[in-house]
């Protein structure tokens, strides 16, 4: 065990967050990262999972708060909702306690699982199908759900815009939405629109949270969406836009290939602080609009608990 | 063209490149169909109509890639003896032809398994291959394996009465190759008849263990009694032994099985089914 870097206590901690690997285990637990607060996982990953990984992951959820966002779940496609899925799923968030279940606004497979997260049409037709799907898994989780914007290389088919397309859904299922800024930012490219136009046409009432992340540039200019590098100064930029946008939401870095010694990560994490922390002081000083909703903070005990587990170890 | 592959039915897209349907709108369900009939077998269906093939190639790899990834380190040793190309081919012939139920990514190498024993073994270039797919999953299986409650630790020195059970994350496996030998560069294998027990201990690590014949016979004996929760004692297990098999030197393999069971107690295969659990 080593000694635990100082704990700053002027830190918003619990508004970022860190997408947890098994690769990063057990790491992340004997040496933590300063200034992550939560964690986010595949329940998918971890569901039945017992042994040491099953150990690893408790001690995590005993600390931190664990969001769970989903993969397999396949909430646009057209075979018949996994219930089974969704049951397993609602004890696992009950058991680790998790604030948040997440999925992504896309399908995994047909008649079986591919895996991968498979682009959806952009149509009337696919919205009424996947906002029915997503009101089905809430009333069977019996919370909200948020939905995420998804990377995409290509539709399929498309009537509409994406931006249009994401706000439908949102609204006929009622759902929030897992804002990637990352996403935002590599689809922009791909599908050559304008990032700020399009988060601002995004409900901010609705972001419940944010995930922010690196990227591949093929030879060809198209971005490839691989969480396996360093995160690049426009997406810093559009999570600035973000912040002024929608208001502080928590952030969560995702890095699941190339990963760097865990304790690199550190940067990534103290630079989502500082860009929260430059919101907080220039919307006290009155210079930005910004969404004044209310701040979707852990409670007060857990933070608590964070500090002095982090104080006496 | 893939060996793997079966005769089927043209797929409704395939119908409508061919020109058997005409001018039909593309449902939802149709158009998701033609994307992963596209993924499922990219080298013999043409990419959906309007949509970028440069693009489609990314999505063929992204699947491609993900899942070889996650059998590759399922299956390090099958994946190092197999030249490339048939472990590509199998890697696609398994995309293409299966359909993989589970949710759970770490669970995919079980489906892989399951497709390997329906598929014609004549392409694996080693007869053993797919018992050692088979067992290098059981070794990641029990690895995952969810958690039950640690049940009490016999005492030693009534172990012959005492009624005993196998715990949860442990198999007793019959093989027709030695599996656990088997490296990455094997000689030919000839098939031997090979029993192993594999556990999972405390601190979540996977043990095997290979097993004489007749432990064999005394293990599997007590997983069924175990499975039937109808707990047996050493002494009741091996009397039932003695009298299925007629052994010559009763004393000396009740004996011999006793030593068994003590060695059993000793890597923390079993617990006493007559004891209170543990909280």
């Amino acid at each position: 065990m080593t000694t635990n870097l100082p704990f700053n206590s002027n830190a918003p901690t619990l508004e970022v967050g860190l997408g947890l690997r098994r690769a990063m285990m057990p790491d992340i637990h004997d040496n933590p990262i300063e200034g992550v607060g939560f964690f986010e996982v595949a329940p998918e990953n971890w569901i039945n999972i017992g042994g040491r990984f099953g150990r690893q992951l408790r001690q995590c959820s005993e600390r931190n708060p664990l969001y769970c966002h989903g993969l397999s779940l396949s909430i646009g496609g057209t075979a018949p909702l996994n219930v089974a899925l969704l049951k397993e799923i609602k004890t696992f968030l009950t058991l680790h306690q998790s604030p948040v279940y997440s999925e992504h606004l896309s399908y995994t497979g047909d008649d079986g699982q591919l895996y991968d997260l498979l682009p959806l049409p952009f149509t009337e037709e696919a919205v009424h199908h996947v906002a029915k799907r997503i009101r089905q898994a809430q009333d069977i989780l019996e919370r909200k759900i948020a939905i995420e914007n998804v990377s995409y290389y290509l539709v399929p088919q498309q009537t509409m815009s994406e931006a249009d397309f994401l706000c439908a859904v949102l609204e006929e299922a009622d759902c929030d939405l897992l804002l990637d800024v990352n996403n935002v930012y590599v689809n922009s490219v791909n599908h050559n629109y304008d990032a700020l136009q399009f988060l601002q046409l995004m409900p901010a009432e609705r972001v419940s949270y944010l995930h922010i992340a690196g990227h591949f540039v093929e030879p060809d200019g198209v971005i490839i969406d691989t969480h396996g590098a360093d995160i690049v100064d426009p997406v810093w930029a559009l999570l600035d836009e973000t912040y002024h946008l929608m208001g502080l939401r928590p952030t969560l870095l995702e890095r699941d290939f190339n990963l760097p010694e865990l304790q690199e990560l550190h940067l990534e994490v103290a630079q989502i602080q500082k860009a929260q922390q430059q919101f907080s002081t220039q919307s006290k000083s009155g210079n930005l609009v910004g969404h004044t909703q209310q701040l979707n903070f852990h409670d007060i005990t857990r933070k608590e608990e964070h500090e002095s587990t982090n104080l006496s170890s | 063209m893939n060996p793997l592959t079966l005769v089927r039915e043209k797929t409704e897209h395939e119908k409508t490149i061919a020109g058997d349907v005409v001018n039909q709108p593309v449902s939802l369900a149709q158009s998701l169909d033609e994307f992963t009939d596209y993924l499922r077998r990219p080298d013999e269906t043409p990419v959906p109509k309007d949509i970028d093939e440069r693009r489609a190639g990314i999505y063929r790899e992204l699947v491609y890639n993900n899942i070889e990834s996650c059998l590759s380190g399922a299956f390090p040793i099958c994946g190092d003896i197999l030249s490339e190309s048939k472990w590509e081919l199998l890697v696609s012939g398994f995309i293409a032809q299966y359909r993989a139920q589970t949710p759970y990514f770490s669970r995919l190498p079980s489906e892989f398994v399951h497709f390997i024993e329906q598929s014609d073994i004549s392409l694996y270039e080693h007869a053993f291959l797919p018992e050692l797919i088979r067992y290098e999953w059981v070794e990641l299986e029990l690895y995952l394996e969810p958690d039950t409650q640690l049940k009490p630790k016999p005492n030693g020195d009534n172990l012959e009465h005492t009624p005993l059970g196998l715990i949860a994350p442990a198999r007793v496996e019959a093989w027709e190759y030695p599996v656990h030998k088997i490296g990455p560069e094997p000689e030919t294998q000839t098939a031997q008849a090979t029993y192993l027990l594999i556990h999972r201990d405390n601190d979540g690590d996977v043990h095997f263990m290979e097993l004489q014949p007749v432990a064999y016979i005394v293990l599997t004996t007590l997983k069924v009694a175990t499975q039937d929760n109808c707990y047996l004692s050493p002494t009741e297990i091996l009397t039932e032994i003695v009298e299925q098999y007629n052994a010559e030197n009763v004393t000396q393999f009740i004996q011999q099985g006793l030593a068994l069971f003590h060695q059993l107690n000793d890597w923390g295969v079993i617990f006493d089914a007559s004891a209170e659990p543990q909280a």
